[in-house]
């Protein structure tokens, strides 16, 4: 028990100190919540896979794979760069021209609403929010992994969230500065290192006699048109690839590079990495899937294949790789949920504007606020806690038709978006209340996506009937070529900071 | 953006996205000696993966830096 808890140990204290070493007071919230839009390509490529594979991949996306084959296979993660690169221009400048720190004041900018910044803003927070509690529990299985059952599971629950909670008092404390630099720290443990440990493992079973030859036929195929879900993996794979860009806390990364160039650049780091993780990972799924040992007990696979490979030691690594990208995970979101409180639904909400210093000082209250009370809940024995995660991602996917419409479209106002979000989050709670998983009459799709359809219809119908009056369009042709002009002009070496500040 | 690297990404969805792709290649089948379903799903993974790398080479001259 000495070595793993001796090694979480020591990385928890290096990311204590190398925060501690990096801290520089902010000047302004826009310091606090985005960084001063200061950072390079390969920090935020670290932030994204930070934010975007939490530590539960190894566990819960391993052993979905392990458990039910090829469907499990989500290419999401490799498609998501693609989108961050697409989006990059128009969002990174309309960020800096305006000085935007979150999703919910792009949308208020673009659709010109206070009722839809504030509905936003709650709709990515309640997105959000289980997913924090859920991350903290998953502290819970590393800490009992790693004490061999000398520690009980809800002993192990409690120190995970007590570490986490000491965790943020940095993240309150630094804002996006700390969180970037420690998820540079973090990330490459997590990914790389993650990477490097999944092609061992992979090596190990290779050798010691798994094959894909004995699977059964049923892990290698994906639902087909014959099969009462065919539209499962289509359905599993689009809401992921559209949500990518709508989870606040991975947004708002696009706002911390030092220009439209460093976001691309971010993006392309990403993708290669995405792939090797991606790919390896589910290699190592089916290959474990074939072996009783492992496909006994997927959900806790990742550490029973480091036990078994390389013995404490790689247990240990194992460990350590979960910690990390949990770690970086968490902080993400209790960053984001807190500027978005703020920023998006004390400021409107008030009649006078607020100083940057009390933007900052709420924004800290509502980090504490979000970490205690999900600290709190991650130590109750809450039913269908995953359940309840599941439906909050299919809520707040509803954000993507307004979000991306907006960014991409002039056609649609406040009242579209406002509509269409509603639509979707009351469609979403009728048909997860009957149907929790696929609908068998809509042909596997799942509550999110079908919700997306109508979303969609109500968007566009309300674009259609609505139209704008001449100085919004004015308003929204000077915005849309502002992004352009900057693009022709600027696209290439946009930075708001000198380069050498970039990391 | 140049106009071939938006034709990439869009063959990028489709691989993703489209259900009969996932109906024709998500099958056991062997090809080169490996499932097909493999196959057909880590291809796309590398030709998106790919896709971001040439588009991002394509459009800033920057990536001298790298």
């Amino acid at each position: 028990m000495l070595i793993p808890f001796g090694a979480i140990a020591l990385i928890f204290i290096a990311v204590v100190i190398i925060l501690q070493i990096s801290y520089k007071r902010d000047r302004d919230f826009a310091d606090f919540t985005v960084a001063g839009r200061s950072f390079g390509g390969f920090a935020q490529a670290m932030a994204f896979f930070n934010t975007y594979q939490p530590g539960t991949v190894f566990l819960g996306a391993l052993g979905f794979i392990i458990s039910h084959g090829a469907v499990g296979i989500v290419l999401s993660t490799v498609v998501a760069p693609v989108v961050m690169f697409f989006m990059a221009q128009r969002v990174w400048t309309w960020g800096a021209a305006n000085d935007l720190k979150t999703q919910p004041e792009l949308m208020a900018l673009r659709f010109q609403s206070r009722t839809v910044r504030v509905a936003a803003s709650l709709l990515g927070i309640a997105g959000l929010f289980p997913w924090m509690v859920l991350g903290m529990q998953s502290l819970g299985a590393v800490f009992y992994a790693l004490s061999f059952g000398h520690l009980s599971f809800t002993i192990c629950v409690v120190l995970g969230v007590i570490v986490m909670t000491i965790r943020q008092f940095w993240t309150i404390r630094m804002g996006m500065r700390g969180i970037i630099i420690s998820d540079l720290f973090q990330g490459i443990i997590a990914y790389f290192g993650g990477s490097l440990l999944i092609l061992w493992l992979i090596v190990w079973l290779l050798r010691n006699g798994a094959s894909l030859a004995a699977l059964p036929a049923a892990k290698l195929t994906l639902p087909g048109p014959h099969t009462p879900v065919p539209l499962l993996f289509f359905s599993l794979n689009l809401l992921p690839i559209l949500s990518s860009l709508c989870w606040p806390d991975l947004f708002v990364r696009l706002y911390t590079g030092s220009g439209v160039d460093s976001v691309k650049r971010s993006s392309a780091y990403c993708a290669p990495l995405a792939l090797v993780f991606v790919c390896g990972m589910c290699l190592l799924g089916l290959l474990a899937a074939t072996r009783p040992e492992f496909a006994a007990m997927p959900e806790t696979a990742w550490f029973a294949l480091g036990h078994k490979a390389g013995g404490v030691w790689l247990l240990t690594a194992a460990g350590v790789i979960v910690f990390a990208a949990s770690m970086g995970n968490i902080d993400a979101t209790v960053q984001s949920c807190g500027a978005q409180v703020a920023n998006d639904i004390i400021a409107p909400l008030r009649a006078r504007p607020m100083s940057d210093h009390a933007l900052t000082l709420s924004s800290q209250v509502a980090m504490l606020a979000i970490t205690v009370v999900a600290a709190v809940l991650a130590c109750l024995p809450i039913p269908s806690l995953f359940n309840v995660a599941l439906l909050a991602f299919q809520i707040m996917v509803q954000l993507s038709v307004p979000l991306y419409f907006g960014i991409f479209t002039r056609s649609g106002g406040g009242r579209a978006a406002l509509i269409s979000m509603i639509v979707g989050v009351l469609t979403v709670a009728v048909l997860q209340f009957f149907w929790p998983l696929a609908i068998p009459w809509a042909f596997g799709l799942t509550s999110g996506a079908l919700a997306l359809l109508a979303n969609f219809a109500a968007y566009v119908g309300f674009a259609l009937i609505e139209k704008q009056t001449p100085a919004e369009e004015h308003r929204l042709d000077a915005l849309f070529a502002g992004a352009s002009a900057h693009s022709a002009s600027h696209d290439r070496f946009a930075r708001v900071m000198p380069p050498a500040n970039q990391i | 953006m140049p106009g071939w690297v938006r034709l990439w990404f869009s063959i990028d969805l489709i691989l993703a996205l489209l259900p009969p792709l996932h109906w024709i290649f998500g099958v056991p089948a062997r090809v080169l000696g490996a499932p097909m379903v493999l196959v057909y799903l880590f291809g796309s993974c590398a030709v998106i993966a790919a896709s971001v790398v040439a588009a991002y080479l394509a459009t800033s001259p920057s990536h001298a830096e790298w």
